[in-house]
């Protein structure tokens, strides 16, 4: 009875790790593998060993890329994730909140290609809602999406925009979870609201914070539609995050090898980034606890 | 009993596994063998000639109609759907063969998909494609089925030039759907305003780039956005220096740090410098129509295309609309302008391609080459097909290419191999951004091409 709620259980798994096991583990062994070769992707693949990752290293587009990708991750950990959190813990309890929390959560259930539209038509020099509202104070007008590095933080704002929805709710759900007594014991203690939040809220929301990190470094290290539909990564691809530079060397350049090298390099620091990270906190966790 | 049950989960497993790995690496099997063997490659397409015909037979015996896939990569901006639509209407109504497109809105994601199916069963049947080294790639992988018989039958109806454009070592493929012409795009009514008429000159040329400035209107539109636009200022310099320059620079007998060529970029550079571009901020499908029939900028180089999927159908009235060709900036080099081909090509391993062949006979023909063009108010590629549906604007740039014995020379995106175009673009845009650096630049430019040229002589 005994093994035949075993094998049960493992029939109850067997479609999900086949799903997995096919469209997600023979790919990614598949992109291993044609990391060392070089392919143009119609013709036979010719075998060069690591060349490809040694490519990596004196390719200056590539070095721009990885620079960008940090910039998209620090402003990510900035913008997204401590404004999530700062808009939960003033959202909290306060007048019309359900209204709020919807106005920020709305965006994050637009696909990126439609925001990347949206804020393109937004963007826009000529017809764009923000060079025409600055014209009104007689500014100049902006190309928002061209100038660099100032395109970068466009689409750094796009993002934002669309992320904070989904880092608020995960930070409400933190909140909700922690004790009431705990903060009041602290109030009555003669904590202010500061030091009730940095010392009682915050170190209590440490796991929820933990997930939004991770999550949120792993987002921003492959994000990939947005810059695509915004930029393609241009102009002279100065906007290109790994994950475009992933595809424009697949895809447009058909260096098949040189983009299965990138997204294995892109793979192993975001896997790298947070087990290192996962690991520390949950050592804090354990302590804490 | 355990032993049991972890035997049968092993077996499970272990056909799963079987099944996945030659769904994971049939697209690998396919391309190795077409790659390989050209003998293998003959077959693969004899077989399908086979099916398709037997498919065709037993289709037409029934009365059911045939589809055969198209895909393109025009489904933005411009779009040619409904016109493709249109024609599988056509040809549905007249073969029995029912054309339906696929449209895909960007052409990176268009051109990785195709390369990917065509080399396995799930090819398309027909595909829009770019002539010249764009085309070559494919056929240098017998990933195309040849038309040779086709363009031998309505040889008397294609020009010359054409014929030669879509034959590679004596055998052709693929079919021109419609072709066009890249003329500058005026405003009408801000020409009249300021009393301007068609330069014949270079000296015009820039006495019309004054006149606007001075007047407050930027001369001619420029863009980095969306990476392929930024060849058309460049093609159109290097053409107006020389052009034999431009055609030996893109076949890799001239280098981009040419003198000619840096003189070439010097005149683009001139003109930046003198304020004649509009920011190169500005999306060339959104923003400049839009700025176009605002008068807010006079000018506009593109394709002959541009005139009824982007001008018109952004609301510019047609009676607004004016051309003329751009004159070179040396008498030296001549009249010249720039010509693109819209290829249509048949997969070889198309399920179809007794029907796709089929209907490509048709639209060579006089009548089914008319019916994309006359959609479009785009030049018919058959020289019998009717051109009563083109507008004057247009019927005026094709007589004065004739009558003028204009240079015709090949589009910058397919004259020039694949890899150095890709990456040339951005350094045009850098070029566009940071004139200042053109040394730089033609340097890039050089390194480019020559790791092209030195893996492919």
């Amino acid at each position: 009875m005994k093994n035949y709620n075993k094998f049960t259980s493992y029939l109850y798994i067997l479609p999900a790790f086949l799903l997995v096991f096919l469209l997600l583990l023979v790919p990614m062994f598949q992109n291993i593998y044609y990391s060392f070769f070089k392919w143009d992707g119609i013709s036979k693949p010719i075998f060069i060993g690591i060349g490809n990752y040694f490519q990596l290293f004196k390719d200056l587009n590539f070095l721009t890329s990885f620079l960008n990708t940090i910039i998209w991750v620090v402003f990510t950990l900035i913008f997204p994730v401590f404004g999530g959190l700062l808009i939960a813990v003033f959202l909290r309890g306060i007048k019309f909140g359900n209204f709020f929390k919807s106005i920020f959560y709305i965006p994050i259930t637009i696909s990126f290609v439609a925001t990347g539209i949206i804020w393109n038509y937004m963007y826009s020099r000529e017809i764009g809602i923000l060079n025409t509202f600055f014209s009104l104070f007689g500014l100049d007008k902006i190309s928002w999406l061209t100038n660099v590095p100032l395109n970068t933080f466009a689409l750094l704002i796009t993002w934002t925009w669309q992320q904070l929805g989904v880092n608020m709710v995960l930070f409400l759900m933190g909140l909700t979870s922690i004790p009431v007594e705990q903060t009041e014991a602290a109030m009555v203690e003669g904590a202010n609201k500061w030091q009730v939040f940095i010392h009682v809220i915050f170190p209590m929301l440490r796991p929820i914070t933990t997930v939004v990190i991770v999550m949120a470094t792993a987002n921003s290290f492959k994000v990939f539609d947005l810059i695509y539909v915004m930029t393609r990564g241009g102009p002279h691809r100065s906007s290109e995050t790994l994950a475009v530079t992933m595809f424009r060397e697949t895809f447009t350049m058909s260096n098949m090898g040189y983009g299965a090298a990138i997204s294995v390099v892109l793979s192993i620091i975001v896997v790298a980034i947070s087990a290192v990270y996962l690991k520390n906190m949950l050592k804090k966790d354990l302590l804490y606890y | 009993m355990k032993r049991k049950w972890i035997i049968i989960t092993t077996i499970i497993m272990a056909i799963a596994i079987l099944f996945s790995l030659p769904l994971a690496g049939c697209k690998t099997t396919t391309t190795t063998t077409a790659a390989a063997e050209t003998t293998a490659a003959a077959e693969t397409t004899a077989a399908p000639e086979t099916t398709a015909a037997e498919t065709t037979a037993a289709e037409t015996t029934k009365g059911e109609v045939v589809k055969l896939s198209l895909l393109h990569d025009k489904g933005g901006n411009p779009n040619f759907q409904p016109y493709f639509e249109e024609m599988g209407k056509k040809t549905e109504e007249l073969l029995g063969i029912k054309i339906e497109p696929v449209p895909y809105p960007t052409t990176d994601v268009f051109m990785s998909t195709v390369k990917a199916a065509l080399p396995t069963k799930d090819a398309p049947d027909l595909f829009t494609w770019w002539s010249t080294y764009r085309m070559k790639e494919l056929i240098d992988q017998n990933l195309l089925a040849e038309t040779t018989e086709l363009w031998q039958k309505h040889k008397d109806e294609y020009s010359k030039g054409l014929i030669d454009a879509f034959t590679f070592n004596g055998k052709s493929y693929g079919f021109s759907y419609t072709q066009e012409f890249w003329p500058m795009w005026y405003n009408k009514d801000v020409f009249a305003k300021l009393n301007l008429s068609e330069p014949k000159n270079w000296d015009e040329f820039i006495k019309v780039c004054e006149t606007l400035k001075s007047n407050g209107i930027t001369p001619m539109a420029q863009t980095v956005q969306a990476r392929w636009p930024t060849f058309i200022m460049f093609e159109q310099f290097i053409m107006g220096e020389d052009p034999q320059l431009y055609n030996d620079l893109c076949n890799g007998k001239v280098k981009y740090s040419d003198p000619k060529v840096k003189a070439g970029f010097e005149v683009w550079k001139s003109l930046i410098d003198k304020g004649y571009f509009t920011d190169p901020g500005i999306d060339y499908f959104t923003d400049a129509p839009n700025m176009f029939n605002n008068g807010k900028v006079g000018m506009i180089l593109a394709g002959t295309w541009y005139y009824q999927s982007v001008l018109v159908a952004a609301g510019v009235p047609e009676d607004k609309i004016g051309a003329f060709i751009m004159p070179s900036q040396k008498e030296s080099a001549g009249k010249n302008i720039i010509l693109e081909m819209s290829p249509i090509l048949i997969s070889a391993n198309s399920k179809n391609l007794d029907a796709a062949l089929k209907v490509t006979d048709y639209l060579m023909g006089p009548e089914g080459n008319e019916i994309f063009a006359s959609l479009n108010k785009s030049y018919q590629s058959n020289m019998k097909s009717s051109t009563d549906f083109l507008p004057d604007v247009k019927k005026k740039i094709a007589s004065t290419v004739k009558d003028e014995n204009y240079n015709i020379l090949n589009r910058y995106w397919e004259a020039t191999p694949t890899p150095i175009c890709e990456e040339a673009v951005d350094k045009f845009a850098e070029f566009i951004q940071k004139p200042n650096t053109l040394d730089k630049i033609l340097s890039d430019l050089d390194t480019i091409a020559d790791k092209y040229w030195s893996a492919n002589k």
